[in-house]
């Protein structure tokens, strides 16, 4: 069965760089990508469709990562997230993991970083 | 680097040119220990490499200031980029003779230090270079631009005053009174101004001679820096006749400043080759107008006092 | 002349916005990290401009200021430019203790701290860029442009029409404020010609 993936970032760059890494890392794997460009569009996805994985970034308009965050927690919806920050300060990774996210990578994403992240969230 | 690699070519050449470049180097490892010390810095410093090498750089110079030291070996190790320091703010990180001991006015070699950092492994810094650059020269230079800047400043003083009677000359009271008069003009500020003129002068010149004259104009110029507020402009406008402008003030106070000028000129005592010169001046007055359009207009005004005083018999202020 | 410059299509923008952005928070965190403090980033600027309309475009940047230290420093190698750092007036007093100068600040030493400030933030966010797309960047030295001067006049003065030589400029701004204290930092980092086509090409190396 093919994997879901939403990546969320205001940057059509940066979704692009996570595609290309993930395709490469996940190269046996039939990938699904669904996109956002904000925290409100991911949320509706969310929503609407089974997603699997979910890349988010921080810093967006409408509604930022910390915001989604604390609604993926409130509302109790079951998602792995890995942010994706540029901001890459130790406060910044403390609070994502308080808002429950599994994994925290440095922009670019490195898809040979991410990979004992994904391993570890089980989509796989 | 490895032992097989010492005595390579490569090594020797690097080595050799470490040593005759006319630059301090000087390499720590993240343990503070000394790696390179080059023939600049045992030249200066008349420290022998062999003598200090693999060991502890505070320990060989305790005299370094150590936390500011620290301080810059942080930043390049942690954050993987250059450090710079200038003479300017901290003269050198070795105090070391200059090499200019005859004409150089110098007590020590001022620096420009830069601090690299060395990867010897990728990703991690593994050593510091500290380059050390002589700069002595550059601070000699801007010393003397400075030095001539100040002069020039001096200069340009001097060059706004009159040398015989030290208020300013006729093109600075003109240019500070365009600037007043358009201060009047723009901002709605009062403004007056007289023109004083010595009785008789050509008479002094004639019967006591022109040194005669010439103490008569200095004196005059002492009196007026004296006795003028010091926000008036005390000028000499040509031969024997002088200019104040009186910023922000309005005809009554200028009248009262004017007569008391006239009556301190009257009273000033001047004695030349021992004999007395009894003095008066005549004086004229204005005050600015909003008709008047230009500030050669509120100087004409004054002329026309001027003359109508003289008309009248000298000795007197007259507002047309 | 204005057929030279550059048009750079959304994705082009949204490039350098994103390359700017983590070098940001490369330098970011680099300051965090050395002051042991959160350093609260913002969204970079990118924005291409001729040289008439320089003063306008950076008055507009640079409002939160009105008085400013700052300083100049080149770079120079695949890419080559200049950034201007500027500092809020009592920058130097809001980190001196964090910089490890217990004593009082004189003049000199103040400028020590804005040269060191701007030397770590420069150094580590170009260090950033240019690590992003794969180059080694060189660094003069910085050197004080002002302290505590309208950025107005430092704006005039820098910028003034007749020393311009240039047609267009590519500006790149970040900014870097201190939790809990009152330091505000930007930088302007200008590049030209040459070094714009070499990050506009750089793209190819993400994708």
């Amino acid at each position: 069965m093919a994997l879901t993936i939403l990546t969320t970032d205001d940057s059509k760059f940066q979704r692009n760089v996570i595609k290309k890494e993930l395709t490469a890392l996940l190269k046996d794997r039939e990938i699904t990508f669904f996109e956002a460009t904000n925290g409100l569009e991911a949320l509706s996805l969310l929503k609407s469709e089974k997603i699997d994985l979910m890349f988010l970034d921080l810093t967006m308009p409408e509604m930022d990562g910390y915001q989604v965050l604390g609604k993926i927690q409130e509302e109790g919806i079951d998602i792995k997230v890995i942010v994706v920050s540029a901001d890459i300060q130790p406060k910044a990774l403390k609070r994502v993991q308080e808002l429950g996210a599994v994994g925290f990578v440095k922009k670019p994403m490195d898809g040979k970083k991410a990979e004992p992240i994904i391993l570890k969230s089980g989509v796989l | 680097m490895s032992q097989e690699n010492i005595d390579s070519p490569a090594f020797l050449l690097h080595q050799g040119i470490t040593d005759s470049l006319n630059i301090g180097i000087l390499v720590i490892n993240r343990a503070r220990k000394i790696i390179i010390w080059n023939k600049f810095m045992e030249t200066y410093s008349k420290v022998k490499a062999k003598d200090i090498l693999g060991k502890d750089l505070y320990e060989c110079f305790p005299e370094l200031p150590r936390p500011w030291v620290e301080r810059k070996l942080k930043s390049v190790f942690l954050l993987k980029s250059h450090s710079f320091t200038s003479w300017q703010q901290r003269p050198y990180l070795f105090r070391f003779p200059h090499n200019r001991p005859i004409t150089g006015d110098v007590d020590f070699m001022y620096q420009d230090c830069a601090f690299v950092p060395i990867s010897l492994k990728e990703e991690e810094v593994g050593c510091v270079c500290i380059a050390i650059f002589d700069v002595t020269d550059v601070y000699i230079y801007q010393s003397k631009l400075d030095e001539a800047s100040e002069t020039m400043e001096t200069l340009e003083k001097l060059s706004q005053r009159d040398g015989l009677t030290g208020v300013y000359n006729r093109r600075h009271v003109e240019k500070e009174l365009g600037a007043r008069f358009k201060e009047a003009r723009e901002g709605g500020k009062d403004l007056s101004m007289m023109i004083i003129d010595l009785d008789h002068f050509k008479k002094i010149n004639d019967t006591r001679g022109h040194l005669a004259g010439d103490e008569v104009l200095r004196k005059l110029g002492h009196l007026l820096l004296s006795d003028m507020r010091k926000e008036d402009i005390v000028g000499r406008y040509g031969g024997e006749e002088f200019i104040v402008v009186m910023p922000n003030t309005q005809m009554g106070s200028a009248m009262e400043i004017a007569e008391k000028l006239r009556k301190a000129i009257e009273n000033m005592a001047v004695v030349y080759e021992n004999e007395p010169i009894p003095v008066t001046a005549s004086i004229g007055l204005s005050q600015f107008r909003h008709e008047m359009l230009d500030y050669k207009e509120i100087i004409k005004e004054s002329d026309d006092g001027l003359y109508k005083a003289k008309e009248s018999g000298r000795n007197c202020v007259i507002c047309p | 002349m204005s057929s030279n410059i550059p048009e750079f299509t959304e994705d082009e923008y949204d490039f350098l916005g994103e390359i700017t952005n983590m070098a940001m928070g490369q330098a970011g965190s680099a300051l965090a990290e050395f002051l042991e403090v959160f350093v609260e980033l913002s969204v970079p600027m990118v924005k291409i401009v001729e040289a008439g309309q320089i003063i306008p475009v950076l008055s507009d940047m640079t409002q939160e200021y009105k008085e400013v230290s700052a300083t100049r420093q080149a770079f120079y190698n695949s890419i080559s430019g200049e950034v201007i750092s500027l500092f809020n007036k009592d920058a130097c007093v809001a980190v001196a203790d964090l910089m490890g100068y217990d004593e009082q600040l004189d003049p000199a030493k103040e400028e020590e701290l804005i040269l060191e400030l701007s030397n770590i933030l420069v150094g580590a966010c170009i260090n950033g860029l240019g690590g992003l797309i794969k180059t080694e960047v060189s660094f003069s030295k910085p050197a004080i442009l002002c302290e505590r001067m309208p950025i107005k006049d430092l704006l005039n003065s820098v910028f003034a029409p007749e020393k311009l030589n240039w047609d267009y400029t590519l500006i790149l701004k970040v900014d870097f404020k201190l939790e809990e204290r009152e330091f505000k930092s930007d930088l302007l980092i200008f590049m030209s010609d040459e070094s714009i086509e070499v990050l506009r090409n750089s793209s190819d190396k993400f994708l």
